[in-house]
């Protein structure tokens, strides 16, 4: 048959052979990602679901300077095992006002999703300074410095100004008094904020999900 | 997704599975011309090496006929042909929810137990203590300690012990379902030798001794002016109040001088953290359960330990 020229001419040609390598793995990733990327922006808030107060953003931000995604996600998945220890699983319109999303998937520690309100607030705080005093086989790093570093306030509100910008609906007065509520503010105050806000837009029911002891 | 990117999927899929069935087809009945010799003239190594003709292996074949039908009977069961459900109606939710009803089920009649029987019979059933153990680990354990035995850090009382804060039985169970938070005030606006002087008479109160008994005298008048109404004349405490009993040896947080004058200086407001949202009510029960038996626990743990 004729057609063995065709074929002929790719495998002889390694420029054209690329290009349709090219094209066919292409195809994959135009069906599979780029709807997601419109997709993305299409997600709503879920109900509950607000932007971070002032003092929780400063949280959030040193949440993401120290690393924390590093050892700690916050992304619950469907399965069995991860919906009763951690609760019910994460929807993307709880994480509308990360930038970026924590969702991670190292866990060296737990996951956070829904630490907030799990400990006081005292314990956050014994714990984030000293881990091992209340975890004795714990191996999460000490971080002393949080409690002797001030908040700048001013920084804090430039930035609810930046994400008001990129769409997230701050008021003037959440903006206006931010500096207020941050004043004389350290970091380790501000990380419990965040900590202790996660997780609280989607609360815990015992008959969501919670399973394995339905009543 | 809206009907714009469901079409560009379906399209997408349509097209690179036609191309790919259009290919298999074709290019396995492509007659590739050959030589006498029956090589195909292609040759590498100046000559040495020729390329013969071989036909597809069947298994080859088979498979790739097999991913394509594959393909037409995924499609139709499960969604992801643009915005079809799928004849199945799998959805990950409902694969999860699922999942928990099965266990829940295969569970049952364990949970039926933990939630009818007395948490006294409860806490000497090893299958129960297994998953109480976990939701302990699980939920308690980061203030409370692994054995029980509380943290003075952050005022965690010790579950091991025969001393409750908020009195014992149902109360314990009325700790864990709404939390609770602790109230004592500081009093900062002591002086400094008015504290130590309270500090050194709550520290003699469950019989340990200081030399300078003139302090105790003075503290014992501060105290059944500023203490009194919550701990009691005697120090005993108040169950309604969570005012911890100062006779005992038993210390929320430090019991040493220095340490008792810190509470009275700073006040403490410990808090126990609500449960009824996070824990249903066998789960709740399971805690208990494991909380009766850890005095026994700790008694076979140490007693392995030697």
């Amino acid at each position: 048959m004729s057609n063995y020229k065709y074929i002929e001419a790719i495998e002889k040609n390694l420029g054209l052979f690329g290009m349709l390598l090219g094209i066919a793995l292409t195809l994959g990733g135009l069906a599979e990602i780029v709807p997601l990327f419109y997709q993305a922006h299409t997600v709503k808030a879920a109900e509950g679901v607000k932007p971070y107060a002032p003092l929780e953003l400063a949280g959030r931000d040193i949440y993401v300077s120290e690393g924390c995604y590093g050892c700690h996600s916050q992304q619950i998945r469907r399965l069995r095992a991860e919906v009763q220890r951690y609760g019910p699983f994460s929807r993307a319109g709880e994480s509308v006002y990360d930038r970026p999303f924590q969702w991670g998937s190292k866990r060296t520690g737990p996951d956070l999703s829904r630490i907030g309100g799990k400990y006081s607030d005292a314990w956050h705080r014994q714990h984030l300074l000293y881990p091992r005093s209340l975890v004795p086989d714990s191996n999460m790093p000490a971080y002393k410095w949080l409690d002797t570093t001030a908040i700048d306030p001013l920084d804090i509100q430039a930035r609810m100004k930046v994400l008001r910008i990129l769409g997230d609906p701050y008021s003037d007065a959440e903006i206006d008094g931010a500096l207020d509520v941050l004043q004389n503010k350290t970091e380790l105050d501000a990380l419990i904020a965040y900590l202790q806000g996660l997780g609280h837009a989607y609360p815990f029911k015992v008959e969501t999900l919670k399973g394995g002891s339905h009543e | 997704m809206n009907d714009f990117w469901s079409w560009w999927v379906i399209c997408l899929i349509v097209f690179n599975w036609s191309l790919v069935t259009f290919l298999l087809i074709v290019a396995t009945r492509v007659k590739i011309p050959t030589r006498k010799d029956g090589t195909t003239g292609h040759v590498w190594a100046h000559g040495t090496v020729r390329e013969g003709v071989r036909k597809l292996p069947l298994w080859w074949v088979l498979i790739s006929i097999g991913s394509l039908i594959f393909a037409i009977v995924y499609f139709y069961q499960y969604p992801g042909f643009g915005n079809t459900k799928g004849s199945l109606r799998w959805t990950s939710d409902q694969q999860v929810r699922d999942a928990v009803a099965a266990n829940a089920k295969r569970q049952s009649n364990l949970y039926k137990d933990v939630l009818e029987q007395p948490i006294a019979k409860l806490a000497t059933r090893p299958d129960v203590l297994q998953g109480a153990g976990m939701l302990y680990a699980e939920n308690c354990a980061g203030c409370h300690g692994v054995n029980g035995r509380g943290n003075t850090f952050i005022g965690a009382p010790d579950l091991a012990d025969e001393i409750w804060l908020y009195g014992s039985g149902d109360n314990i169970k009325l700790s864990i379902e709404n939390g609770r938070k602790g109230v004592m005030p500081s009093f900062g606006h002591l002086k400094t030798t008015q504290l130590h002087d309270v500090a050194m008479y709550v520290y003699t109160l469950n019989g340990r001794k200081v030399p300078d008994i003139q302090a105790v005298e003075r503290g014992e008048q501060l105290f059944q002016v500023s203490c009194a109404a919550c701990h009691g004349q005697q120090g005993q405490g108040n169950q309604a109040l969570g005012a911890a009993n100062l006779t005992d040896d038993d210390w929320l947080y430090s019991g040493s001088v220095s340490g008792i004058f810190n509470t009275l200086r700073s006040g403490r407001q410990g808090v126990m953290p609500a449960w009824k949202e996070r824990l249903s009510e066998s789960e709740l029960r399971l805690i208990l359960v494991w909380i009766e038996a850890l005095p026994e626990l700790n008694k076979a743990e140490n007693a392995k330990e030697g």
